[in-house]
């Protein structure tokens, strides 16, 4: 068995086709993770009630979980509690109209959701509380005091392990192809099996994602350094 | 762990061996706990992933149940699975945090004793318990 490299660089643009799906399940999941996440850091700052131990219920169990069980649980979740709710009424539908991506984008953002809650917790706490105080001594409400004084700051220590945990959901979305959604790793292996040249799609396939990765590294880097323009005209 | 510890050890006429094993090692081994834990309750989840090349673990045995019941009740299989790694999970947490708890034994943290076991002397309440107090003197500490 040789590697044919005439054909692994032919097969770049087949699986590069794929690429914006896996970027598409990263963002969408980041960003309802990031809203999660800072739903659950308010809940547990505030201690409100009932749902501050929800919280830490659900975070010690995303935790406590690997991702591949996760996209399971949910995949047939979802579809257990649609075909419940669908015999209950009556409807004339089946679980199969549910699109796969929704399965994978519900997964993904509730495990970004659970390990984003810490990330934001810790970003907001970095910064002193004196800064509240000090925002509602000129009259800014809460609501406006997050939003104007607190997150900015916040973001300046949240943003590396933001970009850590977007690394980590593109080359989570790997699992994806357990429930049917062809990203770089599914499209591979798709390709794979039609000639058996696991190898060399493999191969493109880790390529892929490092050049990904590689691009998204170094856009966090710039993010982080514009969200850090403030700070450093107070060093100066 | 602190340069000092080490010159304390040293001081008390222990060679570089006996340092490194009796007072070095056990508070490097204390800080680098959490981390470890960490590490090892990843790869424990990370092992789901065997079964894509056919090791027959947790996961492994889980699709093998639904094969058999040709892919009936994979919910309820699938609680099952992410119930047994959230337990082993959870007891894997468990004894790292007591296993630091354990190697923190002489290590005391600024305002981390209860006031009444508190030293009389404030100096000796901040950074590492110092290298020549045995464990007979941090055992009277707590």
């Amino acid at each position: 068995m040789v590697f044919d490299i005439q054909y692994a660089i032919k097969q770049f643009p087949v699986i590069l086709s794929a690429a914006p799906m896996t970027l598409l399940i990263a963002s969408v999941s980041m960003s309802v993770g990031i809203i999660i996440g800072f739903f659950i850091t308010i809940c547990r700052m505030y201690r409100v009630p009932i749902l501050n131990h929800l919280a830490l219920f659900y975070i010690s169990f995303i935790r406590g979980t690997p991702m591949i069980v996760q996209i399971y649980v949910t995949f047939f979740g979802i579809q257990f509690f649609f075909d419940a709710i669908v015999k209950h009424y009556g409807w004339n539908v089946s679980s199969s109209v549910i699109p796969v991506i929704l399965y994978a984008f519900a997964a993904f953002s509730l495990n970004a959701g659970a390990f984003l809650s810490e990330t934001i917790r810790s970003a907001l706490s970095s910064v002193e509380a004196g800064q509240m105080e000090a925002a509602y001594s000129v009259g800014l409400s809460t609501v406006q005091a997050m939003w104007r004084i607190i997150i900015p700051q916040a973001l300046v220590s949240a943003l590396p392990n933001f970009g850590n945990a977007f690394l980590l959901l593109i080359k989570g979305s790997s699992l994806a192809f357990a429930v049917m959604v062809v990203e770089i790793l599914s499209k591979a292996k798709i390709e794979a099996g039609a000639g058996y040249n696991y190898t060399e799609n493999f191969v493109v396939a880790s390529v892929l994602y490092w050049m990904i990765c590689f691009v998204f590294e170094k856009v966090f880097v710039f993010l982080e350094n514009w969200v850090k323009r403030y700070k450093r005209e107070i060093t100066l | 762990v602190d340069k000092g510890q080490q010159e304390a050890a040293f001081s008390v006429g222990m060679g570089s061996i006996q340092a490194l094993k009796r007072i070095i090692f056990p508070q490097a081994f204390a800080i680098a706990l959490p981390n470890l834990g960490n590490t090892v309750i990843q790869l424990f989840k990370e092992t789901s992933l065997a079964f894509i090349i056919g090791v027959n673990d947790i996961m492994g045995e889980a699709q093998l149940i639904i094969a058999r019941g040709y892919g009936v009740k994979q919910f309820e299989t699938f609680i099952a699975v992410s119930l047994i790694y959230w337990g082993i999970c959870i007891a894997m947490e468990k004894s790292f945090y007591s296993l630091e708890k354990m190697y923190k034994k002489g290590h005391k943290e600024i305002g981390g004793l209860p006031r009444r076991n508190r030293p009389l002397i404030p100096q000796q309440a901040t950074g590492y318990a110092i290298a020549v107090a045995s464990s007979k003197d941090s055992k009277d500490n707590h």
